[in-house]
């Protein structure tokens, strides 16, 4: 007879109702490592040949630092625009019946499903000074296609459907009652939204909003069309790097590409704290 | 506050779910609106909320007319069935909600809402957990808090939607005394809706026992459960059997048997039915004449032992109660057959019975 012993506590493994742990962690691990880490650590490890001090002159090269603060900076804008105006698309979809309403709702999708560059095309010849919209703005003195607006606009326009899509289950899902309650206690819309149903929804605006980033900081098809590509006024950060890749510069191309994923790691962990605070109230 | 409603009719999607409501309660009552699901208690409670408006009638809080008012106007304090407490705030901040909407002129100062919470929170009895979120709470403790919050607004009526219906048994009870209480210390007027008859006629000073849509009768609980003015109220009530039978001239007849309904005189041979609560169905020998029936099962765990029993003529299946310890008692057996007689009907012809 045998007896197996359970150590208390202090073992790894615990029995649990869910078979299948050890194999399912083990098969996770390696496949995260061959599709996400063996590359990233590639890129990583690349400019290590470029020693320290030579990381740290693509660094500060200013063309690379424009690029930077262009790429980051429109992406982060990009994503606020979204995350609100999102919230009022999703907010639509949910709660109001209107005619064509289906087709409203598959539209969010298009930008998921566009090829980038027919995207950037169609949105650099629209917002071209000559364009449909980019005539209205002329007049104005506003040029949009082929400045930094430009980039803004195809930034927004691929990240919509992030915050759409990752509010409406939140919003469907959103107890009425709790509405109610509210209204009978005393408060307005006004108060109702901010206090009762804003705090409700954060974590899936946040989700949107990080996802609309974290894709906007990485777009590169759309963005080139429109853009213009001016060095040190609306050149993208990974545009630069294909332009330093055509120069056979590997190991500049792949500096900026470190310094993009560890800006981006960063404000995606960022978030991820703020989302995290913002459940305190279900962490039990 | 004193409440009338007058000939309420309200309609979804063309299902009617009121159809001509009654309804007055006075300062200080407490009216339970009993039904069962679908028969429109709920609707009635929130239309007098605000949370619904009705088609057609009229609806006055103390006289005045608030039909137009939104719920935020009307003052009124709402208990939701689950609770509906704002789950990314703590309990104190739930129950301050009401407060801290007021607008800027009336809002109380940060002290004076400070204390009114402690104060409400000691009056729920969860004093020392202002500071946990709902989550972290049992579901009578989240009651409570449902209704700390709904009393922080001072409300002129208390409104409770199946106030106890997701608790369980024990909790509840307690729940329910302690609201009764409550009620009874603040002097507030409060109606609730429950299916429960047992909970309605322990809690309430009046009950309206309601039926697809209308009120079938309004009275304390001794009256409508001593004199059901309709057959759906009698069967409502407790625990009924039913029997087919001819009335005339003030006498039920079932079966063999004849027995008093001293309501019916003026009525001639009219068909209608007998109702008989299982504690007046008389078990006696196969010899002793009555209806004759053959015992079923026997449940004796309980107050008193239950016997389940068919009659012979048609089958029919009926619920007799049999003090424990009785002489009865020693009739009884599985597949017996016994005698039934009744100590006390209640007879509706069928133009009234449901």
């Amino acid at each position: 007879m045998t007896t197996r012993a359970y150590s208390l506590g202090g073992g790894f493994k615990r029995p649990s109702v869910l078979p299948g742990f050890g194999l399912t962690l083990g098969f996770a691990v390696a496949y995260l490592s061959i599709i996400v880490l063996l590359p990233l650590s590639a890129l990583v490890l690349r400019p290590a040949t470029l020693g320290l001090s030579g990381f740290l002159d693509v660094l500060f090269d200013s063309r690379v630092l424009a690029a930077l603060r262009l790429s980051f900076g429109a992406a982060f804008i990009a994503a606020l625009v979204n995350a609100f105006f999102g919230l009022i698309v999703a907010w639509i979809l949910v709660r109001y019946d209107f005619p064509l309403k289906r087709v409203v709702d598959a539209l969010v999708d298009l930008p998921f499903a566009l090829p980038t560059a027919v995207a950037g095309i169609a949105l650099a010849t629209i917002y071209a000074p000559n364009g449909w919209v980019g005539r209205l703005f002329d007049p104005l003195g506003i040029q949009i296609a082929f400045t930094p607006l430009g980039v803004l606009v195809a930034l927004i326009f691929i990240g919509l459907p992030f915050v759409v899509r990752s509010l409406q289950p939140v919003l469907q899902d959103l107890d009425k009652e709790v509405e109610e309650a509210a209204v009978s206690l005393g408060a307005n819309r006004r108060q109702t939204f901010r206090l009762v149903i804003l705090p409700a929804i954060m974590p899936a605006l946040l989700t949107g909003f990080a996802l609309a980033l974290a894709r906007a900081v990485g777009e590169y098809g759309s963005v080139i069309f429109i853009a213009g590509n001016m060095p040190m006024v609306s050149e993208i950060a990974p545009l630069l790097i294909v332009i330093k890749l055509e120069q056979f510069d590997y190991a500049g191309a792949a500096a900026i590409g470190v310094i993009m994923l560890a800006l981006s790691f960063l404000i995606l962990l960022v978030i991820n704290l703020v989302q995290r605070w913002s459940r305190r109230h279900e962490e039990h | 506050m004193t409440i009338t409603a007058e000939g309420i009719y309200k309609s979804f999607n063309g299902f009617p779910a009121l159809r001509g409501v009654n309804l007055a309660a006075s300062r200080g009552e407490f009216v339970a609106l009993l039904g069962p699901s679908g028969s429109g208690k709920t609707t009635l409670l929130r239309i007098l909320a605000g949370l619904e408006f009705a088609d057609s009638g009229r609806l006055l809080f103390n006289g005045e007319d608030v039909a137009a008012q939104g719920a935020g106007e009307r003052n009124v304090g709402f208990v939701f069935q689950h609770y509906a407490l704002f789950k990314h705030m703590t309990v104190a901040e739930n129950v301050s909600f009401g407060m801290r909407v007021k607008p800027r002129d009336k809002r109380p100062s940060k002290a004076v809402i400070d204390s009114q919470v402690n104060e409400l929170l000691r009056l729920v009895q969860l004093d020392r957990l202002g500071d946990r979120y709902p989550s972290q709470l049992s579901g009578g403790q989240r009651q409570r808090v449902a209704l700390a919050r709904a009393l922080a607004i001072q409300p002129g009526v208390l409104l409770l939607d199946e106030p106890f219906g997701a608790l369980d048994a024990k909790v509840r009870k307690e729940l329910r005394r302690w609201l009764r209480r409550l009620h009874d210390d603040m002097q507030l007027t409060s109606l609730f809706v429950t299916h429960d008859q047992e909970e309605a006629l322990e809690l309430a000073d009046r009950i309206a026992v309601m039926n697809d849509g209308r009120i079938e009768q309004i009275g304390t609980p001794a009256d409508v459960y001593h004199h059901p003015a309709t057959a759906f109220v009698y069967e409502f009530l407790g625990n009924a059997n039913r029997l087919r039978c001819r009335i005339d001239r003030g006498r039920a007849m079932v079966g063999p048997l004849i027995l008093p309904a001293p309501e019916h005189l003026e009525l001639r041979d009219a068909a209608g039915v007998a109702f008989v609560r299982p504690h007046d169905l008389i078990i006696g020998d196969a010899r002793a004449g009555g209806l004759e029936a053959r015992v079923r099962q026997i449940f004796v765990a309980g107050p008193a032992i239950r016997v389940e029993l068919a009659l012979l003529a048609d089958g029919e299946m009926l619920e007799a109660e049999v003090p424990h310890g009785s002489p009865a008692g020693e009739l009884i057996a599985p597949n017996k057959l016994v005698t039934l007689t009744m100590a006390k009907i209640r007879a509706f012809p069928d133009a009234v019975a449901a």
